[in-house]
């Protein structure tokens, strides 16, 4: 009971945080709006550079970091469980780093900037490169049965999408250097207004999906043996979990960058706040946090805004808020019996 | 006037006397020793000295009081001054072997007459097929040194150049190169105004003894800027200008005192953020440069390796619909692969004349654009 209502403010809170953060960012940009611009930007859309800064930039971007938050939290939690390790996520499987290298064959090898097909260049060479790294590891995982040395094979794999990248880097003309370093600094104001749909259905679908594979993870907290004791097909439910996971890390990389921390640290402090692995619990509450902590990230990379005209990059930020929660998981790993 | 005129050679010989007596003292490129040479310049002075030497100055734009480069210009055949401070690199002119490490300096060599000096290149492949440094290379007659980054150095030892002249990078330090070879700081590029970057071609011009020539191309392109300049600033309107695209979530606009916002000024515009003190870019969001520049009447985009229209600006970013000179198609395109605008740096009346046209045509109602293109 004392449970169920930890759970229930627990999830009351992080939405009425979600609502709080999302009116307060509107507030926040380069150009200083009131509440009356801001409201009646809102419901009385115009041609005003008020209603563009509201409609097509800053209502977006939130979204984004909602929905991106969201994704990359729930795909580091089905990693992190999938591999039984509490290190394991988005960035360190060499997804992140597939979609770098498919970000820096467009911009850095095919000409320069992003080529006349413009940005969807970029975002379809980062969702390819995330496939082509997500495919290398699923022909591994046919025939590889450790969890650890999969996850090794993930990192390896990463090494090698950066080592292509450096090299690529190194023959490319200063502006291209320039257009990829800026895409990889983070941002979630790339989606536009008219790409919202696609980018949070997207999100929004493969979150759905990873509702269904509650009782596959529930049983993998228990080891592989357990899980497939219990009836459980390992391969097929650890194929899907990647596909899914994978899925997640490219349609936010593609348009957002590499976003860092977010997908390691949020199952984390869902867990530590909830105490419960549970996944019908852990699921949607690490999804929640992990869209609060996007728009958090957000937020603060937008506060300086109006004095410096430009957003902070979102990797900027991230690194403050995960790397004093990976330390405290770090060093209280024993006492947080997480997995098995 | 005649005794201005003697007292102007006794102060200069009495410097030149000092000089001589105190080793420890440092000379600076003072007027009062000779002809300063420049004048547009921020980061370089040249000072003819009185033995027919040059002292050369290239200030850090980064510091104030430090120096990237103090070099003494010595004729080939003339004998070494005497007394010559640590802190002077000694340059031998002309210089008949040099590596050059940009296609601006290199297409200055070229326009001075000065490309049988040029012995090695950087970053070959940037070279536009139909320049001559293509020609040069493809017919093994010049060495690639590979990336400017970190250049071979075995190669630029095998090329025997006396000297390199490369483009300072802010915090980076410079590859070291050989003892024998002298490292010549072209700050240029980080110049604020047009006249003052093409004011460096006389630096190249002493280097590599076409000071004549090198003087003659300034002087011209000094007078046409200046008439054009002029022309366009005494129409009555002043069409507001914004400038490249958004990428990433960073829009980069020149600063309000950077070397483009004087040209547009130059060039009769009005740049929304000429109250901006920045010499360099400006990263903004796609929401700052709405709210400065939405309304403006022209938008000049470059791109590299493509030409952007209306559809392809769209792609790349549904939100520029917000930008009344989209919308009324008064987007002027350059894809600098093909015109590379880039190496017209000592030649800024070009560039100016390309801009009064699109800003006012009807100050220049012959010309016909070379660089840019209105969208379709």
């Amino acid at each position: 009971m004392r449970h169920s209502l930890k759970n229930t403010v627990f999830f009351a809170l992080t939405i009425v945080g979600i609502i709080v953060l999302m009116v307060y960012g509107l507030s926040l940009g380069s150009i200083e709006l009131t509440w009356a611009q801001i409201l009646d930007a809102l419901f009385c859309p115009n041609d005003s550079v008020a209603s563009f800064a509201v409609n097509e930039v800053r209502l977006p971007a939130l979204v984004t970091s909602l929905f991106a938050g969201a994704a990359l939290a729930v795909a580091g939690l089905m990693m992190q469980t999938c591999f039984n390790n509490p290190l394991a996520g988005p960035s360190i499987m060499g997804i992140s780093s597939g979609a770098s290298l498919g970000v820096a064959v467009v911009v850095l090898a095919l000409g320069g900037m992003v080529g006349q097909w413009g940005r969807m260049a970029v975002v379809g060479g980062a969702f390819l490169g995330a496939m082509v790294v997500l495919g290398a590891l699923m022909l591994f995982s046919l025939f590889v049965a450790s969890a650890d040395v999969l996850l090794i094979v993930g990192i390896l794999i990463g090494y090698l999408s950066s080592s292509i990248v450096s090299i690529l880097n190194f023959f490319a003309p200063e502006a291209a250097v320039h257009s990829y370093v800026v895409w990889g600094l983070g941002n979630f104001s790339s989606v536009a207004h008219d790409e919202l749909a696609l980018f949070c259905g997207l999100c929004l679908m493969a979150l759905l999906i990873s509702g269904f594979f509650i009782k596959g993870l529930n049983a993998m907290l228990f080891g592989t043996d357990y899980a497939a004791s219990v009836g459980v097909s390992v391969v097929r439910v650890r194929t899907a979990l990647l596909i899914l996971a994978g899925i997640l890390t490219a349609v936010v990389t593609a348009w957002c960058g590499p976003i860092g921390f977010l997908g390691l640290i949020v199952p984390h402090i869902a867990r530590m706040i909830l105490c419960t692995s549970n996944h019908a619990v852990i699921l949607p509450a690490t999804a929640l946090c992990g869209a609060l902590l996007g728009l958090v990230t957000q937020v603060i990379s937008t506060l300086p805004a109006l004095q410096l005209g430009s957003n902070i990059p979102v990797n900027a930020i991230t690194p403050f808020i995960g790397v004093p929660i990976i330390i405290y998981v770090l060093l209280n790993r024993r006492k947080l019996l997480y997995f098995n | 006037m005649k005794l201005k005129s003697i007292l102007s050679l006794g102060a200069a010989l009495a410097s030149a006397a000092l000089i001589s007596c105190s080793p420890a003292s440092t000379p600076s490129a003072d007027a009062s020793l000779g002809d300063t040479l420049t004048h547009h310049a921020n980061y370089l002075t040249m000072v003819r000295q009185l033995d027919g030497s040059m002292l050369v100055d290239v200030a850090s734009p980064w510091q104030q009081g430090q120096y990237l480069g103090r070099y003494l210009l010595v004729n080939v055949d003339s004998a070494l001054p005497e007394n010559i401070p640590a802190d002077r690199s000694i340059i031998r002119t002309p210089i008949s072997k040099a590596a050059v490490f940009s296609s601006v300096h290199t297409s200055a060599m070229d326009e001075l007459g000065a490309l049988q000096a040029l012995v090695a290149v950087a970053d070959a492949q940037y070279f536009a097929p139909t320049d001559t440094v293509s020609r040069l290379l493809q017919g093994g007659r010049l060495m690639d040194l590979g990336a400017v980054g970190s250049p071979s150095l075995e190669r630029l030892v095998a090329s025997r150049a006396q000297a390199v002249l490369r483009s300072p990078l802010e915090g980076v330090g410079a590859c070291a190169l050989p003892n024998d070879v002298e490292a010549v700081e072209c700050a240029d590029y980080l110049e604020n105004s047009p006249l003052g970057r093409a004011e460096w071609i006389l630096f190249l011009g002493q280097l590599f003894g076409k000071s004549d020539v090198a003087n003659a191309i300034f002087s011209a392109v000094e007078q046409e800027y200046d008439s054009i300049a002029s022309l366009a600033n005494s129409q009555g309107s002043r069409p507001s200008v914004l400038s490249d695209t958004e990428y990433s979530g960073v829009w980069y606009v020149p600063g309000g005192k950077s070397y483009m916002a004087q040209m547009y000024s130059d060039a009769g515009a009005e740049w929304p953020w000429e109250d901006n003190t920045s010499t360099g870019n400006l990263p903004l969001s796609l929401e700052s440069v709405a709210a400065k520049a939405s309304e403006a009447d022209v938008w000049l985009v470059k791109s590299y390796g493509f030409t952007h229209d209306s559809k392809s600006l769209l792609a790349q970013n549904p939100r520029y619909k917000i930008f009344k000179a989209l919308q009324k198609k008064n987007v002027y395109v350059c894809d600098t692969q093909r015109n590379n605008i880039y190496n017209l740096a000592f030649h800024p009346e070009r560039l100016l004349k390309e801009y009064v046209a699109i800003f006012h045509p009807a100050v220049l109602p012959d010309y016909r654009l070379k660089y840019f293109k209105r969208i379709e």
